[in-house]
């Protein structure tokens, strides 16, 4: 289930976006990387050490959205989360092979702080309304999820970098996803 | 490999909606998740929120050449897409000319199982008439369709030669114009029904080349059948 609303400016452009791809317009795929492209990037660096294969990453994303639109469901939910979940899985599979390309659970934890701006760029609504939800949850949660998702870890390695056993490695991303569901449909904390 | 017990599992459904299962441990939640409607419900809503925190990693500026790089790709790669009997086609352009393809986890085929040419023949009609999977022709004549089954895949060809002296029919599957070899064949009174372990959904072309005794790392020659 797709559990809150994007601003329906976005969703529309999404579904128009998508058909455009569906027809092979270049010039969607253009908008497209416009639109996303920094949040892509953003979602390839976070992961990856050297920009050079942030980069790689996040066109080899676009790349992907153009070979396989029908890949894409806006029933499903935004052209921004499936874009940046398709730049993350290729980033990580990336950093678990290239043990270089790895950022330190240091970098990865400060550097996602919430409402710490590492650029000053502005943010689609959709990112705005995630980071106010993601300051709901614990520090502690945030920092194994980020390790997790972000950091490529499993959760046995999460445990291991934070020094916590791996029962609340396992609690921690559970119940972090957890609260953060309940606050992205609307639960009051 | 022991069965995971509901608990167990459901303590797990975080990291394994997060992809952060390791290996050892990720199949036996996986079939757990499968056959469990309750889990299986949760690790989806969770995936859901997954990608929502997805989006959390914030802005980057894009480098000048960001977009130009793409689209010149796409660019050079669009000539060779358009003619599906064009004798030549590179792998990224096979890769390119597929769009969108939904598949559906199919009920077991019995296929392997087929022992007479007639039963063969009636397992090759069978897979071709499933509507999902992918169909594959060439330009011999030779159809041939893989359709998901079980866990991993099955390939049905009819209307192949058998292949020459010294070589092998293989079978690769192909995401973003990278081929996995899903395996070495030969055909059997012009019919070859050949089971991979390589799940479909994880590809989106299937083709099918000729290749030296024992096949080989990647492809060396045009697919005698492809996708698309």
């Amino acid at each position: 289930m797709y559990n809150y609303d994007s601003p329906v400016m976005e969703r529309v452009q999404d579904r128009e976006l998508a058909d455009r791809l569906m027809a092979r317009d270049e010039r969607a795929l253009a908008e497209a990387i416009e639109t996303y492209g920094s949040a892509v990037y953003g979602v390839a660096r976070r992961v990856i050490t050297e920009d050079t294969f942030a980069q790689e990453v996040a066109q080899d994303t676009f790349l992907a959205l153009w070979r396989r639109p029908g890949a894409f469901d806006p029933q499903r939910g935004s052209l921004l989360r499936f874009l940046c979940a398709i730049a993350r899985n290729k980033a990580v599979d990336l950093v678990r092979k290239e043990e270089s390309q790895r950022r330190s659970a240091e970098a990865l934890i400060s550097e996602t702080h919430p409402g710490r701006a590492v650029t000053h760029m502005p943010q689609l609504e959709e990112q705005d309304h995630m980071m106010r939800a993601l300051k709901e949850i614990t520090e502690s949660q945030r920092e194994a999820l980020v390790l997790a998702y972000f950091g490529g870890r499993t959760y046995r390695e999460v445990a291991e970098e934070l020094g916590i056993p791996e029962g609340t490695a396992k609690t921690r991303l559970r119940d972090g996803l957890i609260k953060l569901r309940g606050v992205l449909a609307g639960d009051k904390p | 490999m022991t069965k995971m017990a509901h608990e167990e599992a459901r303590e797990l459904l975080g990291a394994y909606a997060l992809g952060a299962m390791p290996e050892d441990e990720l199949k036996r939640v996986r079939s757990h998740v499968m056959s469990c409607e309750e889990c299986m419900r949760e690790a989806d809503s969770l995936s859901d929120t997954v990608a929502s925190f997805g989006i959390s990693a914030g802005n980057a500026p894009l480098p000048a050449d960001f977009s130009d790089g793409i689209l010149e790709t796409v660019r050079e790669q669009r000539p060779i897409v358009a003619p599906r009997t064009a004798p030549r086609r590179s792998w990224l352009a096979v890769a390119a000319g597929v769009a969108g393809l939904t598949l559906t986890v199919g009920a077991l085929f019995g296929m392997m199982a087929a022992r007479s040419q007639v039963e063969r023949q009636e397992k090759v009609l069978q897979a071709m008439l499933r509507e999902d999977g992918f169909s594959l022709s060439g330009t011999s004549g030779a159809v041939a369709k893989v359709i998901p089954v079980g866990d991993g895949s099955v390939l049905a060809a009819t209307g192949l030669r058998a292949a020459p002296d010294g070589h092998d029919y293989q079978l690769w599957l192909i995401e973003d114009g990278e081929p996995r070899s899903a395996g070495v064949f030969d055909v059997e009174d012009g019919i070859a029904i050949v089971e991979t372990d390589l799940a479909l959904k994880d590809y989106d072309t299937a083709a099918v080349t000729i290749e030296p005794d024992g096949g080989l790392d990647k492809p060396s020659g045009d697919p005698v059948l492809v996708s698309g």
